[in-house]
């Protein structure tokens, strides 16, 4: 095999892993950043981008993302441009085949700024980031490219380093910068010294003068402190989270290296003489197997460290494929993912499995059945995660949905407008009968390629009750408009208002809503508004079987209050259960309350009153 | 057909240069600019006898002689356009544009000075498939009372409590140019946001100005005359900074309503959210001096949105009254709980310009009988007119679905003198409004297009009071405003464009602040 077709297939085989490990551990974290990336088609979303520096370059990279929506195509979207970048890479530096396979690395990095960013998905500012460094770096290596073809006379290197900063960055931004320094420094291996100096002055003061003077005259969009960042995320809540910046002081270390160590030893040869080498006859075995296993040696390095950086936290990818399959209202997808949870899981799944289990007409029977739990999300800011991307679509499947459409106006100003948001905004207000603005937010998805479908499929929906009452998403929440009003705030904390607005309804009108309400006084454990609501239920739902955990709720309650029961028609398991319940949880007085929940999980994990007593004051988050 | 035709016929010619991309380019440019300008009218169409469906609605509306081109589309599914203006129906069209009418600035401009103190008539085909349908033709009035040529405003998305790019744009009138005067991502830095609001000018002098911005470099913002100041305007003496401003017409003296504003939001109604006062009062500022003095401070009124008579011997302003009862709880929580009992009357004060002193407060419209809440006075520049706006309740119209526009005739003495403006409201919200420098133009806040996104509309008022049909401004794309996700907010006209830059401004802000001083009670 020669040394082109070994490059290749070395190439080719690493990009189709992280193809394929992106397609199928990363499909839902695909079809999240697709949800929450807005490419429009309209002069004006081209205007906006361009009001900051590096401004184009986020403009192509939403334009790729929104292929995400295809995911095999945005996967082979992001592969072809990454073999582009090693191409570009090794022909710029003139990198022999045997070293080839170090041109995995840039491609690594960018890789791991894509799959260790986990929660920060929801919170990343920069539009496009999924292609922005792919595209970033790829330019930088054209540019340097196009640096070293450049004749040493009339200063043309120094000029031309002063319009790569002068022209790239409103287009490319921080890369644009980075691009020059790497011309600086690499200078000192291409030219003279007396050009190299010139060089490296023009690069050095173009880099500093240049985006101060774009700041001064240009942009009114961008403050000092991040002018000098423009296309990179901004990974900073309260603080700032530098391991997430690592790839990226990487990547600029691998290039000055390549730049430093250009022509000086074997590792980097003009690819005419590399190349003569490659093709000298009778090589011994030895050197290949030697070559071979050396190559493999970097290919594993390369892998390991990929897959050590890779954010597989098991919540984080529950949580996505939970939200995909409530997208796509396939509520007994939302069971299955609930059935494969091991870990302790986060409120927000809870939630969803609860949600779903309600559409399911089956919560009453099953939610204990599932482990209960409230363990924090695995990212490093102390962010609500139930606000970041819970709040909007707990409130609209809650019903709540002046508060879905403050969710969504707040997220949508705070990380600029998404999909997702937009989606929601339509969704409530064709369901408050708002035709107008609906119509407003389908004609904005109408601009787009990926959601122009869906904006046409809710079109016919406006202004139609009878549609609505006929659509599988839709239909079920029109049995949740049933709140009274209140002028109030949530403080932040979704989960609580939702089930505190709802345990305290007393609209009976809907048998639905009614039940909602019910399961809700379950959450806030509180015995009055329970009875009130349980009463409704038994109205609502004569000679039908009462749902199991009702039952150990009224048994419980009535226990505790010292209530008649005799005359109730309890099921013979729940009384026993209490009976247990009491008898055992009696031995755990004053014991840790975690230690007590692990003992008495496997026995009575699927009870009410195993909720009320050991899952109490479980933290927000 | 005959456009394409035309420009088939203008690449021909070229050809001749061989020179293949540019003759494209000139080709799609031309055709482009042919837009409205060689388009046929048809000749076989079906007639109508409705009015055509466009947006922006600019049916049977009053513009300025030097107002930019109204771009404007087809409503209603179509495959194609035609529009065609004249001065009167059935005479050659002076102007035809194709799908969405978009107007040459230059063939406008000729137009509308024929035009001048007439009407252009406007007809519209429609064809679907190869069926050309003609509306009946419509009029625009072409008022020869000129406008201010530039306007100001806020953009910000109608959110609740968040907000990330906040500037506060000029727009020239004349054309569609629109740019930036601050924006307040100059100062915010990450976690540490910055807040703008309330720009205001003095007799819609670009050179005198303020606005405030809030938390992170905060202050209030002085233009005068080529100086720039910030100012910290809190002081303990003072119930918080100034916050609703009105300029003296001529004096270098401010007043201010001093405001504790919060905001509660609705479960389910569809105003969505309260914003209200749980305490508010007045406070004069001196330009020159940095002084503040407290102007109105009872507890149990709340004072807001001052605004000055034109011969600056008057000051106009709202009031509240709301005395608490519940001292169990504090003022914010029963403010919250009695929050639809905040009926804002219209008051006054005489001002003495040469010695600085108020009167006594004197009341002008007494919304709180008719069970409303009457906001932003506004008095015409000759002083006979004060436009303002009234909800049921509140101090906050732009979330209230009822808020409609109202007109006092102050020369009048009676009540019968206070009327809604029928020609000006929808049936959705109208707010802010502002006066033209010459009084016949008002522009004001509507959310009529779609209920939650604030857009301007401008329209004529006679010396009578009595208004014309509003329109909504225009933007070189007549789907600007609903591709948008920003609400215009206090929209003031301005005799010119404000010069300093917002990096200028932004120095001012990062710089030192001018603390002012107390100078006790008017």
């Amino acid at each position: 095999m020669s040394n082109l077709l070994k490059t290749i297939s070395t190439w080719l085989l690493a990009l189709i892993i992280v193809a394929g490990s992106l397609l199928f551990f990363e499909n839902d974290f695909l079809w999240k950043t697709q949800e929450l990336n807005l490419f429009l088609t309209t002069p004006a979303f081209f205007s906006q981008q361009m009001v900051v520096p590096g401004g184009f370059l986020t403009y192509i990279g939403t334009f790729l993302t929104q292929f995400l929506a295809i995911p095999w195509l945005g996967v082979l979207m992001l592969c072809a441009l990454w073999y582009l970048l090693m191409w570009l890479t090794r022909r710029t530096f003139c990198i022999s085949y045997r070293w080839s396979v170090l041109m995995l690395i840039p491609v690594a990095l960018i890789l791991l700024t894509i799959v260790d960013m986990g929660y920060w998905v929801y919170l990343l500012k920069l539009r496009g980031h999924f292609f922005v460094t792919t595209l970033g770096v790829t330019s930088v290596v054209a540019l340097l490219w196009a640096f070293r073809c450049l004749p040493s006379r009339f200063q043309l290197r120094a000029v031309f380093i002063v319009l790569v900063v002068l022209v790239g960055f409103p287009l490319l931004g921080i890369y644009a910068l980075a691009a020059a320094l790497l011309m600086g420094i690499w200078t000192w291996r291409l030219t003279t010294k007396g050009e190299s100096t010139v060089n490296t002055f023009a690069a050095v003061l173009s880099l500093v003068a240049i985006p101060l003077l774009y700041y001064r005259f240009v942009y009114h969009e961008t403050n000092l402190v991040n002018l000098y960042w423009a296309e990179l995320p901004l990974f900073r809540v309260l603080n700032e989270h530098h391991i997430y910046y690592l790839p990226y002081y990487l990547l600029l270390l691998f290039f000055i290296a390549i730049a430093v160590c250009y022509q000086k030893d074997h590792l980097s040869l003009p690819l005419s003489q590399g190349e003569k080498t490659k093709k000298q006859p009778n090589r011994l075995p030895l050197g290949e197997i030697r070559e071979g296993l050396r190559v493999g040696l970097l290919f594993l390095l390369i892998a390991y460290g990929v897959f050590h950086f890779w954010f597989k936290d098991e919540n984080f990818h529950h949580e996505l494929k939970m939200q995909r399959c409530i997208d796509r209202a396939d509520w007994s997808g939302v069971m299955d993912e609930a059935a494969r949870q091991q870990d302790e899981p986060t409120r927000a799944i809870v939630m969803m499995r609860n949600l779903a289990l309600s559409r399911l007409g089956q919560q009453g029977s099953m939610m204990y059945q599932y482990r209960n739990g409230s363990k924090p999300a695995a990212a490093p800011f102390g962010i609500s995660m139930m606000q970041l991307f819970g709040g909007t679509l707990f409130y609209y499947q809650y019903g709540l949905l002046n508060y879905c459409n403050r969710m969504c106006m707040e997220m949508g100003v705070e990380f600029d407008w998404r999909p997702e948001y937009i989606k929601y905004l339509a969704k409530c207000a064709i369901l408050e009968g708002d035709q107008q603005v609906a119509r407003k937010y389908l004609g904005i998805l109408h601009h787009t390629l990926f959601f122009d479908d869906w904006a046409r499929q809710m079109e016919p929906l406006v202004g139609n009750p009878q549609a609505i009452a006929q659509n599988a998403e839709l239909e079920p929440i029109t049995h949740m408009l049933h709140y009274e009003n209140r002028l109030t705030s949530d403080q932040g904390l979704v989960e609580q208002f939702i089930m505190r607005q709802l345990a305290y309804s007393t609209d009976t009108s809907d048998p639905y809503f009614q039940e909602q309400a019910l399961l809700a006084s379950l959450w806030v454990k509180d015995s009055r508004a329970f009875w009130a609501r349980f009463a409704d239920y038994i109205q609502l739902h004569p000679g039908k079987d009462m749902p199991i955990h009702y039952q150990e709720a009224a048994y419980f309650f009535g226990s505790e209050e010292g209530r008649n029961l005799s005359n109730v028609p309890f099921d013979q398991r729940v009384k026993d259960s209490y009976a247990s319940f009491t008898q055992v949880a009696s031995k755990y007085d004053d014991q840790d309350i975690s230690q007590v929940r692990e003992a008495l999980y496997p026995l009575f994990g699927n009870t009410f009153y195993y909720d009320f007593y050991l899952m109490s004051n479980l933290q927000p988050y | 057909m005959n456009t394409v035709r035309h420009s088939l016929l203008v690449v021909s010619k070229l050809s001749i240069f061989n020179f293949q991309f540019s003759t494209l380019l000139l080709a799609i440019l031309l055709t482009i600019m042919s837009a409205c300008t060689h388009v046929s009218v048809p000749t076989e169409y079906t007639q109508v006898d409705s009015l055509p469906k466009i947006y922006p609605d600019y049916v049977d509306v009053t513009i300025p002689v030097n107002m930019a081109p109204l771009t404007f589309m087809l409503d209603t599914p179509a495959d194609a356009m035609v529009a065609c203006y004249s001065m009167s129906a059935g005479s050659a069209g002076e102007l035809t544009c194709s799908d969405d009418v978009q107007p040459s600035l230059s063939d406008w401009r000729q137009l509308l000075a024929a035009a001048q103190g007439h009407d252009l008539q406007v007809e519209v085909y429609a064809r679907r498939g190869d069926r050309w349908t003609r509306y009946q033709p419509f009029a625009i009035h072409v008022s020869p009372d000129s406008i201010d040529p530039y306007i100001s405003y806020r953009l910000i998305s109608p959110s609740f409590v968040a907000y990330e790019v906040l500037t506060i744009n000029q727009r020239c009138l004349e054309n569609y140019d629109e740019s930036v005067i601050y924006d307040n991502f100059l100062c915010s830095e990450n976690s540490q946001g910055q807040c703008i609001n309330c720009h205001n000018y003095q007799q819609y002098n670009p050179e005198r100005m303020q606005f405030h911005a809030r938390q992170k470099d905060g202050g209030t913002v002085i233009a005068y005359d080529g100086t720039l100041k910030r100012v910290n305007m809190r002081n303990d003496s003072i119930l918080s900074a100034g916050v609703y401003p009105a300029w003296h017409p001529w004096l270098p003296f401010i007043v201010y309503s001093t405001d504790k504003t919060t905001q509660s939001f609705h479960t389910t109604n569809p105003n969505k959210i309260e914003v209200y006062d749980s305490e508010s009062d007045l406070i004069t500022y001196n330009v020159a001096t940095d002084e503040v003095c407290n102007l109105e401070n009872d507890t149990t009124e709340y004072e807001v949105f001052p605004c000055w008579a034109p011969d600056g011997k008057m000051l106009y302003y709202c009031s509240a009254h709301l005395a608490l009862q519940d001292s169990t709880i504090t003022k914010q929580v029963e403010t919250l709980r009695r929050v639809e009992e905040l009926k804002y009357n219209i008051y006054r004060k005489t001002f003495n310009p040469e010695t600085f002193e108020f009167g006594p407060r004197e009341l002008v419209f007494d919304a709180s009988a008719i069970d409303s809440s009457a906001l932003w006075p506004r008095v015409s520049p000759d002083g006979r007119f004060l436009m303002f706006t009234m909800t049921h309740f509140g101090y906050f119209p732009i979330w209230h679905h009822d808020a409609d526009l109202w007109m006092i005739d102050l020369r009048a003495d009676s009540v019968s003198s206070v009327s809604p403006m029928k020609a000006l409201n929808s049936p959705d919200t109208e707010s802010y409004h502002s006066w033209s420098s010459n009084g016949r133009w008002v522009i004001f806040s509507s959310r009529r297009d779609d209920g939650s996104f604030t857009r301007p509309f401008i329209a004529h008022i006679d010396a009578e009071g009595h208004a014309s049909r509003p329109f909504e401004l225009p933007m070189s794309r007549p789907d600007a405003h609903r591709l948008s996700m920003k609400s215009y907010n206090v929209p003031e006209f301005m005799r010119g464009p404000v010069t300093v830059t917002p990096q200028t401004f932004a120095d001012v802000l990062k710089g030192e602040a001018v603390n002012v001083r107390y100078a006790g009670h008017k």
